[in-house]
């Protein structure tokens, strides 16, 4: 009998690893083919749906000093209200599956969203060499919606960090590579990224602390889609650093969201019983 | 007539074991209410099996195994396998596989766990009071998966649902303090501090084209998992198709709720003294323990081997949260992980293997169902 169980268990637990395994490569294949296909062009899923942004995401807690400067992206929006040029960390952005890169470029361009932006005027972008004409149609909330040579895409405007390398502020003029931000370009394929780490939820890490907020305000963002639980401060309030400022409710859980610094607290964006996304700015602090 | 009066009465028929299993009734209740661990399932089972110690008047059709009492018609879902597919159904309804379409290697996680079942399974038959049928049915306890395990046994052991059950559901109870020592023996602080990559968003494609496509291949594997899996993927594609939100909405809420109080309940009333007062059911709570331990202890392990090979590291808490018991097993690995980085959140990609375990669970009972079954 011992040996014919042990083969039964072997059996059993060859067939669990087969098939589990299996699913795992169809669900790469799945993946690799929907994008391929560009199934997924508007495939922003629902809206509960937490819509991290891996490309843009990565602020880099320590970008290495020879990291590759983005290449930068002229733009010629003076109709749109914009000057240029824009910075932008794309990384190589020619190929296929645009999806890819084209929402994050845009969404970084025309962030934070403005009028201007939605008002429907055409902006030629040039990025890598390729030419995009982009139109708003309609900001709802934060969700724009854009014509990017001709096809229509979502973009979710609060998606990305603030603060992270992709703030979309103007450049003042050519800025000494190390002053800015300087933004560790992303692999092209974000499927593919070797991205170190994620972005600290919360900006903890040294290098992401203060400077990697290009206009003095640290975000404090949702490190997991969840609801609003409770609101600990108020706008202009002084916080100190940790001090609890959200309860977030996620699977029945009550996750505390603390202050990143020491500090005022800027704004809050949300009340109670809010439900946030992962990624979402839920408010900012000026650090003191 | 006074004598009569007092012998229809249960008090004249109560016997030492329905005394002790009132006690283990009266504990679930508490457990449920006071400590508030699992109440949706252990309330129901604690009152069910207060009702299934009434101890039975001859006369009377009472219990669940006396044919023609209501409650041998409600325990009827429980004999046949009907309620474990309809709660997957809900569970499908309710779940989001985001985590783990965003990251599919996390599905070998939820393999590695099931090594506990199969491990378990040797360990039942070597033990040498069970029979093949009974070990397989042990032996599923460690998917840490109520319904499966109610399924399977219904299915292999019927004889012994109510202890199974039991022991499942109670382990499930208690996954907040079986895992964390485990996962902490076997990592290091800095591998518990392991930072993963955000999830990536996943499109509306490959969220409908999953449960299409995995309901056919799981299926095909294991034929036997059908019901359940296909259950289960059924029910997650009436919520990822959208348009069918109404169904899912009420799989995942009204339909759900109702089996669970079948079910509890049913399970519950199974457990009178004479089946659940045994050797056995000694033997299967402690292969119980075992089960659990070593699944846990599977899914960690192997997180730590993917760690040698892969270039994205994984942290491996989030190996234990592939012995299903969704979602407190990902919702322990979270709160491992908190205690050891405050900023860290592993919740999102905790549930990649805790789905991954139901999968994987589901495909084990499957096969034990098909080899040891017939």
């Amino acid at each position: 009998m011992g040996w014919e169980t042990l083969l039964l268990g072997m059996m059993g637990m060859g067939g669990v690893f087969s098939g589990l395994t299996l699913l795992t490569l169809s669900l790469v294949g799945l993946r690799k083919t929907v994008s391929w296909m560009g199934l997924d062009e508007d495939g922003r899923g629902r809206e509960e749906e937490p819509a991290p942004s891996p490309a843009p995401a990565p602020a880099s807690p320590a970008p290495a000093p020879d990291a590759p400067a983005a290449p930068p992206i002229e733009s010629t929006a003076a109709t749109a209200g914009f000057s240029g040029p824009w910075r932008l960390a794309s990384g190589t952005l020619a190929g296929p599956g645009a999806a890819d890169w084209i929402r994050p470029a845009f969404r970084a361009a025309f962030r934070p969203p403005t009028e201007a932006a939605a008002s429907g005027a055409e902006t030629a972008m040039r990025v890598n060499g390729r030419d995009f004409a982009v139109r708003f149609l309609s900001l709802k909330g934060s969700i724009a919606r854009m014509r990017v040579n001709g096809k229509d895409i979502l973009v979710d405007l609060e998606d990305l960090p603030e603060g992270a390398a992709l703030t979309a502020a103007p450049l003042p003029a050519a800025p000494p590579p190390a002053a800015a931000p300087t933004p560790a370009a992303p692999p092209p394929a974000p499927s593919k990224a070797s991205a170190p780490k994620p972005p600290p939820p919360k900006p903890s890490a040294p290098a992401a602390a203060p400077p990697a907020a290009a206009d003095g305000h640290l975000p404090v963002a949702a490190p997991i889609p969840g609801v609003v639980k409770t609101v600990n401060v108020k706008e202009g309030e002084a916080v100190k650093k940790d001090q609890v400022l959200f309860i977030l409710e996620a699977m029945k859980m009550e996750n505390e969201i603390s202050s990143p610094a020491a500090g005022r607290m800027k704004e809050v964006r949300v009340q109670a019983r809010d439900g946030v996304k992962q990624g979402q700015v839920l408010g900012r602090v000026t650090p003191e | 007539m006074f004598e009569k009066f007092i012998t229809s009465t249960g008090f004249a028929h109560l016997q030492f074991g329905n005394l002790l299993m009132f006690a283990v009734g009266l504990f679930f209740i508490w457990a449920a209410i006071h400590k508030k661990w699992e109440p949706l399932l252990l309330l129901p089972i604690g009152f069910g099996i207060l009702a299934g110690n009434i101890p039975s008047i001859p006369g009377f059709l009472l219990g669940v195994n006396d044919e023609g009492s209501v409650f041998y018609y409600l325990y009827f879902g429980v004999r046949t396998g009907i309620y474990p597919p309809l709660i997957f159904l809900g569970i499908g309804a309710m779940t989001d596989f985001a985590s783990l379409l965003s990251n599919p290697k996390l599905l070998l996680l939820g393999a590695a766990a099931q090594i506990g079942i199969f491990i378990t399974f040797a360990g039942a038959m070597a033990v040498g009071i069970f029979t093949v049928k009974e070990a397989g049915a042990i032996a599923i306890i460690g998917g840490a998966d109520g319904p499966t395990a109610i399924f399977l046994s219904s299915m292999l052991a019927p004889n012994l649902l109510g202890p199974i059950a039991i022991a499942a559901y109670s382990y499930m109870a208690l996954v907040p303090l079986i895992q964390p020592p485990i996962i902490r023996l076997l990592t290091t602080q800095e591998e518990r501090r392991i930072r993963m990559k955000e999830p990536r968003a996943v499109g509306k494609v490959e969220r409908i084209m999953f449960p299409i496509f995995g309901f056919l291949l799981c299926c095909l594997i294991a034929p036997g998992a059908i019901s359940l899996l296909g259950m289960l993927f059924f029910g997650n594609l009436l919520r990822e198709a959208v348009v069918t939100e109404r169904l899912a909405e009420t799989a995942r809420t009204s339909l759900v709720d109702i089996v669970t109080i079948l079910i509890g309940f049913c399970v519950g009333a199974s457990a009178s003294a004479d089946v659940f007062l045994q050797v056995k059911s000694l033997g299967i709570f402690v292969m119980g323990a075992l089960a659990f331990s070593l699944a846990t202890a599977g899914g960690v392990i192997f997180a730590k081997i993917m760690n040698l090979i892969a270039r994205e590291k994984v942290n491996p808490i989030i190996g234990a949260a592939g012995v299903s018991a969704v979602p407190d097993s990902a919702r322990v690995a979270h709160h491992v992980g908190l205690h050891e980085d405050p900023a860290n959140f592993l919740l999102m990609h905790a549930m990649g293997p805790n789905v991954a375990g139901v999968l994987g669970s589901a495909i084990a009972a499957g096969i034990l169902w098909s080899l040891i079954g017939t």
